[in-house]
């Protein structure tokens, strides 16, 4: 006669097996219990419900101590505090998340539009916000940074928007990604006209973003000392491909950008301003969107990149729902795993092993419910 | 920003410019045979100054009841009313608005009905015959209500929201709106709601404003926005 | 109460039905403490009434699964909705006062309740049979490090003693509906209520720790408590007293007709209880000038420093 074991008792067994399995420090156990618990399939190396094995793990494995991981926090459209609390919430928060995470993460990167209007307090608030960080902070500019006194403000806060560094055999590169076309004068706007223009998603006057060829210059020659299998990570806050023009899900010379890139092994873009999860592929190029902390983006209506496993809509109940922060955890071999730390959603791995099998393995869990 | 003000009285304006060109429209065709006499003044450059009548000017009061402008006497109804409206738009600098709007905020245009200017049945009749105008005016009209439409989803300040937050933020060119799902039980609400519910509820909510009127102009304007934006999209009520 | 129409019982949503439910709390070590289903049966065996009432209804021998049934059952009869608003749906407009009526549009509309706890003719109890987090586990002191240790254990393979620590010595439950589903976002979420007969179903929360509804507006309306599984959807509302009244006044208005006597001493007894005392109230926070996780994150630092 088959017994079906109650919920109940197999809560209890579950849980027995569970505290059980770890008494005994048998890892084995503790495994089998919580792949069991989540229906997940076996030898799933990251199981998408949960914060990813840390990569501390992958490390022992390959015996390097190249591998390490950094945290992001990106698009959070501050008004100062007493114009709207909800992005300043949002801010708030994924410090919060942040500053929680343990172990800590070898740096924050900041993925620009910390402010939504360019204004002095705005961006003021978000340096004092972002000050406590108990990591270190690497920040990039995003077009609400810039376009109200063409950065004049943002530069005296947080420098040169334009730079690299190499932080554990990786080399780093953050550019500025959002320099358009003078669209301005001719209009006679004045700078707030010109930045209201610039923050409108939708607003068709302003021009397309570019990097631009004294920054495609730059790049050119601060590339040149690397060789071909150099780890590179390029930070900018569009996406260095051609998506969707109307919303500027988009960089104008982003051939031009890509054809400097070309000669690498494996380079990783990271950008913000699409304020969801995006994933694309470009030849030896893979490319991860990060996740705002104040309002997620609907994904554009064509031209989707085969890679991207869409969000969930989110339900506008909830301000948070579709926003979060994340983890990028890097590997040996330069690729990484992009986490997607989701708001009272379990977390998505965008891993290494999805991008560069062509999205074959670790095929990321499907949204239940899609934008339209 | 006074843009609302503006948008206020700019709007007023339009319609009287409307009448004016109707006027001066009907004077030339009363007068086809006058000729104008443009030498006497140029009153472009007249315009939008205060001046005083003389000898050779006759006061003219605009249909907004307020204004008063000189023009120069002799001229044919054509010539001052083209006189008067280079004027009226130097003051008035968002009189193209709908163009603008369309420009900044790309909208979908509304269906072609030209089909309806063929086939043999309506010709001499007076119902069911269409014209070029007919299409004209039906087009100009519902992009304009639109347009309105638009502008109002694009503004934090239009839509009263206390918190500088306005529905493209979320929303832009209104996708994620899908207006076509519509009666459907709406969770937040916790009832089966209307476009206009849902409207109202973020109206409230992510943006936080007073409802609006829910039968008023701009619930209206932004309701035409949203579904135009979707034209072409399947009808699909209780779509969640 | 009408625990018959819920999906899922207890605050964690472990049990699926009425006649399941009802044997647990007997074989529970902290509640009735029964080794065994057989032991619990001994106990009543011998009662001639129980062994008549068994046979009659069931025509077998008595036995425990029968008498999860019989419980189960007996919830079952347990249905009551005629409560005071409901007749006022039903066209009586003096059943509920004005200022319940301002409660009502405040419930649908600025205090946001109807989102999780939803009333309509389909699903009359108020409840969206959801779990969320909305902090009343974070004010427990051990939550946040109980969490903690439950993302560790979730996010590490390195981390067994960690599990082991949060085994033994902790009170688990806490965790709410995780410890069902090991999810991490289920961490501190209980099932939402069901809010009729609220006015008498003191005190309130998962864990009992809100002595008057009052007290549960003053949670709501500084925006729950932040912590970093805090549902969202729980934001600031900035309602005056005058407002959280009127939602209260609705509340005692859920309350079925056959209670009413019961009703209304315990609208008098909380109404008294927070003239003295509002634990929970915080107007800075529900008026947004203090926002959540503002003071986590920047007393956060000075602590580290």
């Amino acid at each position: 006669m088959a017994t079906h074991p109650s919920v109940e008792t197999k809560y209890m067994e579950e849980r027995r097996e569970l505290f059980h399995g770890i008494r005994n420090l048998e890892r084995r156990s503790f495994l089998k219990v919580s792949a069991a618990a989540l229906g997940a399939s076996a030898g799933l190396a990251y199981p998408h419900s949960f914060t990813p094995v840390s990569v501390a793990q992958g490390a022992e494995d390959t015996g390097s101590d190249q591998a390490f991981r950094f945290a992001y926090v990106s698009d959070s459209h501050l008004y100062e505090k007493d114009v709207n609390d909800r992005f300043v919430r949002g801010l708030l928060r994924a410090v919060d998340d942040v500053n929680n995470l343990d172990p800590q993460p070898d740096f924050v990167f900041y993925g620009g539009d910390l402010a939504q209007l360019g204004q002095e307090k705005e961006l003021e608030l978000g340096a004092q916000i972002l000050k406590n960080l108990k990591a270190p902070l690497r920040i990039m500019v995003g077009e609400h940074d810039w376009y109200l006194d063409m950065g004049q403000k943002w530069q005296e806060l947080f420098g040169d928007p334009t730079y690299s560094f190499d932080h554990k055999g990786v080399h780093f590169v953050v550019l500025n990604s959002v320099v358009e076309a003078d669209f301005w004068t001719e209009r006679n706007m004045t700078p707030m006209e010109r930045m209201m223009t610039v923050a409108g998603l939708d607003n068709s006057l302003q021009s397309p973003f570019t990097v631009g060829q004294t920054q495609r210059k730059w790049l050119q020659d601060d590339l040149e000392k690397l060789s071909d299998d150099a780890r590179l990570i390029i930070l900018s806050h569009s996406p260095l491909y051609k998506l969707y023009k109307p919303w500027n899900f988009w960089t104008d010379d982003a051939e031009e950008v890509q054809a400097i890139l070309n000669r690498f092994k494996n380079v990783v873009v990271i950008h913000g301003h699409t304020h969801q999860l995006l994933t694309n592929r470009i030849g030896n190029i893979h490319f991860h969107g990060v996740l705002s902390t104040a309002w997620p983006w609907p994904y554009a209506p064509e031209g989707m990149p085969e890679l991207t496993i869409e969000m969930s809509r989110p339900d506008p109940f909830n301000p948070n729902d579709g926003c979060g922060d994340g983890e990028v955890h890097v590997h040996p071999d330069g690729l990484v795993d992009k986490i997607y730390n989701l708001w009272n959603r379990n977390p998505v791995s965008v891993t290494a092993a999805y991008t560069a099998s062509g999205g074959s393995d670790s095929v990321p869990p499907k949204p239940n419910r899609p934008s339209y | 920003m006074n843009w609302t003000l503006i948008r206020g009285s700019a709007r007023r304006a339009i319609v009287c410019a409307m009448l004016l060109f109707w006027a001066a429209f009907l004077a030339g065709c009363k007068h086809p045979s006058e000729t104008a006499e443009l030498d006497a003044a140029d009153p472009q450059s007249d315009a939008g100054k205060e001046t005083v009548a003389t000898a050779d000017t006759v006061d003219v009061k605009s249909c907004d009841g307020e204004n008063t402008v000189q023009v120069a006497k002799g001229l044919t109804g054509q010539a001052m009313a083209d006189a008067l409206m280079d004027q009226w738009q130097r003051n008035h600098p968002e009189a193209n608005w709908v163009t603008e709007e369309k420009e900044k905020h790309v909208f979908l245009p509304p269906a072609d009905n030209s089909a309806l200017l063929q086939g043999d049945q309506g010709k001499g009749h007076v119902y069911g015959n269409f014209t070029e105008r007919d299409l004209i005016t039906w087009a100009r009209e519902a992009e304009k209500f639109v347009a309105e439409g638009s502008r109002i989803f694009h503004s934090g300040d239009e839509l009263g929201s206390q918190i500088a937050v306005s529905c493209d933020m979320c929303h832009p060119h209104a996708a994620n709106t899908h207006p076509e799902t519509y009666p459907k039980y709406q969770v937040q609400l916790g009832r089966v709601v209307l476009l206009r519910d849902m409207i109202n509820w973020c109206v409230e909510n992510p943006v936080r404003a007073e409802p609006l009127d829910p039968n008023g102009p701009k619930m209206r304007a932004l309701e035409a926005y949203i579904m135009a934006q979707r034209k072409g999209t399947v009808m699909e009520y209780g779509k969640h | 109460m009408n625990v018959a129409l819920f999906q899922t019982l207890f605050w964690d949503g472990r049990s699926p039905s009425l006649d399941h439910q009802a044997l647990q709390p007997i074989l529970n070590p902290v509640e009735m403490g029964m080794p065994d289903g057989e032991t619990a049966m001994k106990a009543i065996r011998d009662d001639a009434e129980y062994q008549e009432a068994f046979k009659k209804a069931y025509v077998r021998e008595m036995n425990y699964e029968d008498l999860g049934r019989a419980i189960g059952a007996f919830e079952r009869t347990l249905v009551f909705l005629d409560s005071p608003f409901r007749r006022f749906l039903n066209g009586d407009s003096d059943a509920i006062s004005d200022e319940a009526l301002a409660g009502f549009e405040l419930y649908d509309g600025k205090a946001r309740c109807v989102t999780c706890h939803p009333m309509n003719p389909s699903n009359p109890l108020g409840s969206d049979h959801r779990f969320h987090n909305v902090g009343v586990s974070a004010r427990h002191q051990d939550f946040e490090e109980l969490a903690k240790q439950a993302t560790k254990i979730l996010a590490e393979d390195s981390s067994e003693q960690k599990l082991d620590e949060l085994a033994v010595g902790t009170d688990l439950s806490e965790l709410g509906r995780f410890m069902i589903t090991l999810n991490r976002v289920d961490i501190g979420s209980f099932r939402t209520p069901l809010i009729l007969n609220i006015g008498i179903t003191q005190p309130y929360m998962h864990d009992g720790s809100l002595a008057t509804l009052w007290d549960v507006m003053d949670h709501y309306n500084k925006g729950g408590e932040a912590n970093p599984f805090l549902d969202g959807g729980i934001e600031p509302l900035a309602l005056s007293e005058e407002e959280i009244d009127q939602v209260v006044a609705f509340l005692f208005t859920l309350t079925d007709v056959r209670f009413a006597e019961e009703n209304q001493q315990q609208f008098e007894l909380q109404r008294a209880a927070a003239k003295k005392n509002r634990p929970i109230r915080d107007e800075a926070m529900a008026e947004r000038s203090i926002l959540p996780f503002e003071q986590r994150v920047t007393s956060s630092k000075s602590t580290d420093q």
